[in-house]
């Protein structure tokens, strides 16, 4: 679990910049906040052994997400020759 | 891991505070981090891929929007090095995949445990080394480094040439040496001659240039082959000092980019004719060159830092199984320290001109990743084991596979899983 923190740390805070004001100084801040909450959830995890981050279902999941969304591009194209 | 989360930190500690555009640059700092943690966490090949693209789209937007004035060329040579080395490592990990002789798996732990045909073996390394050759990278698929590490905002170069770049040297750990075995070990008198010939040319390129960022860049590239002579010699040495040279080197190159970027900003420039006398006490930057001192130091090898513990490691682990290509890169060591001292000589010393020295001092604020990083690469100096204590468990397995000085020890069981460090 702890890895996993170190992948959605950064996605979560590269998400929720987006939500955040243009002008704000919170845009800097978080940005820090969230490279420096990974740098020591990464220092937390210093003697975990990489096996315990499993992620095999993400290739799975990618791979199934691409096989629908092309079935569904072809369904999309079919209804629109017709 | 940590490396990459570390020059991360620095690099968004290191961003202007008057950023353009702050929430789409730090989103892209931080989708760059995300794709380098996912590749150096993966313990599945196709997994890796999908993580080592996810670090071309956005590396690629932050020199496309933020960069130099020539920041759309070095873009675009960016994104077509980057997507040739992207096919490469695809089409080499399906490959891998189907080829395996347990069926269709893609976990680490399976690929490592089937070996494939040595004739099967040397093609999958010809991609797998263009594809992490791309991204180290080494002589003669450099192309796109000096010029996108010139245009690159600092906070970006930091990023790629501190951690994306190690990233190629993981790969060729990684797929060369730890897949496949038998291929490397044939192939290992060509990767040593590159490397060899990526350390002397990166070296003489650097005494010639007149851009501080394409010095560092140059610099960057000669380190760089002495990274893949010490993957070549694959001795139980020379893989520590693989992993010791990625964690020092990451760090001195982030902080030479760095305190580049810092002197860029404060005076204007970064053409070394143009500066001189900017260690004056009153009206220079004395606090950034000092700090530049030791950066160049580290770079050039000198005790007590970090440098010298990797180059150390590197040279003495190659020295067994590669003697020539070895005093190659001890040579381009030396000529590491002549473009430093020529760097410094010049920058550092002289004249300072009334006309144009006005220049704000640095901040605290500005110095603080500076500051960072030059203490870590002091103390990975004073402290060797910082740096081998980690790596030593980790790639002695592969050593006993690979490397031809350790046959005495091939009996020694097959790798069943995957040895390397996250």
């Amino acid at each position: 679990m702890t890895l996993l923190l170190l992948l959605l740390i950064p996605l979560l805070a590269a998400c929720g910049l987006q939500l955040l004001p243009v002008a704000s100084p919170w845009v800097r801040r978080t940005a820090q906040a969230a490279a420096l909450a990974q740098l020591a959830t990464g220092l937390l995890a210093w003697r975990q052994p990489p096996a315990d981050l499993s992620l095999s279902w993400l290739p799975k999941l990618g791979l199934r997400l691409w096989i629908w969304g092309s079935m569904a591009s072809a369904c999309r194209w079919c209804c629109w020759r017709r | 891991m940590l490396l990459a989360a570390l020059i991360t930190a620095m690099a968004v500690l290191a961003t202007p505070l008057q950023q353009v555009r702050p929430r789409l640059f730090y989103g892209l700092l931080l989708a760059t981090n995300l794709g380098l943690m996912g590749s150096f966490l993966a313990r599945n090949a196709l997994l890796f891929v999908l993580a080592y693209e996810l670090i071309l789209i956005p590396t690629t937007l932050l020199v496309a929007i933020w960069g130099g004035e020539r920041r759309a060329g070095a873009a675009i040579r960016f994104l077509i090095y980057g997507a040739v080395s992207g096919i490469a490592l695809l089409s080499a990990v399906l490959a891998f995949g189907w080829l395996n002789p347990g069926g269709v798996d893609f976990s680490f732990a399976a690929l490592a445990h089937h070996a494939l045909p040595p004739d099967q073996q040397r093609i999958l390394l010809a991609l797998v080394l263009l594809a992490f050759g791309l991204k180290l990278p080494v002589v003669p698929l450099h192309g796109w480094q000096p010029l996108t590490y010139s245009q690159a905002p600092t906070p970006v170069a930091m990023l790629l040439s501190g951690a994306v770049s190690k990233l190629g040297a993981y790969g060729l750990l990684r797929f060369g040496i730890g897949f496949l075995p038998d291929a490397w070990s044939d192939w290992s008198p060509w990767i040593a001659a590159i490397g060899a010939v990526s350390a002397i040319y990166g070296a003489l390129n650097a005494i010639a240039q007149l851009d501080m960022r394409r010095l560092v860049a140059y610099s960057s590239l000669g380190h760089m082959g002495f990274l893949l002579l010490a993957l070549a010699a694959a001795t139980p040495l020379s893989l520590q000092g693989v992993m010791a040279q990625i964690l020092a080197h990451g760090l001195i190159i982030a902080l030479l980019f760095c305190l580049v970027g810092l002197v860029e900003t404060k005076t204007g420039t970064a053409q070394i004719p143009e500066l001189s006398g900017l260690l004056n006490a009153q009206r220079g930057l004395p606090f950034t060159m000092g700090l530049m001192l030791l950066a160049l130091m580290a770079a050039a090898g000198v005790p007590g830092q970090a440098g010298f513990v990797a180059e150390l490691l590197v040279f003495e682990g190659s020295w067994v199984a590669y003697p020539i290509p070895t005093l190659v890169c001890l040579l381009s060591s030396g000529f590491t320290a002549v473009y430093a001292v020529r760097l410094f000589n010049r920058v550092g010393f002289g004249r300072l001109d009334n006309a144009t020295a006005n220049w704000a001092s640095t901040t605290w604020m500005e110095r603080a990743p500076a500051l960072v990083l030059t203490a870590l690469v002091v103390v990975g100096g004073i402290w060797p084991t910082l740096l081998t204590g980690l790596s030593e468990t980790a790639t002695a397995p592969l050593a006993l596979r690979s490397s031809d000085a350790v046959t005495v020890i091939a009996s020694a069981a097959p790798l069943t899983s995957s040895p390397l460090p996250a």
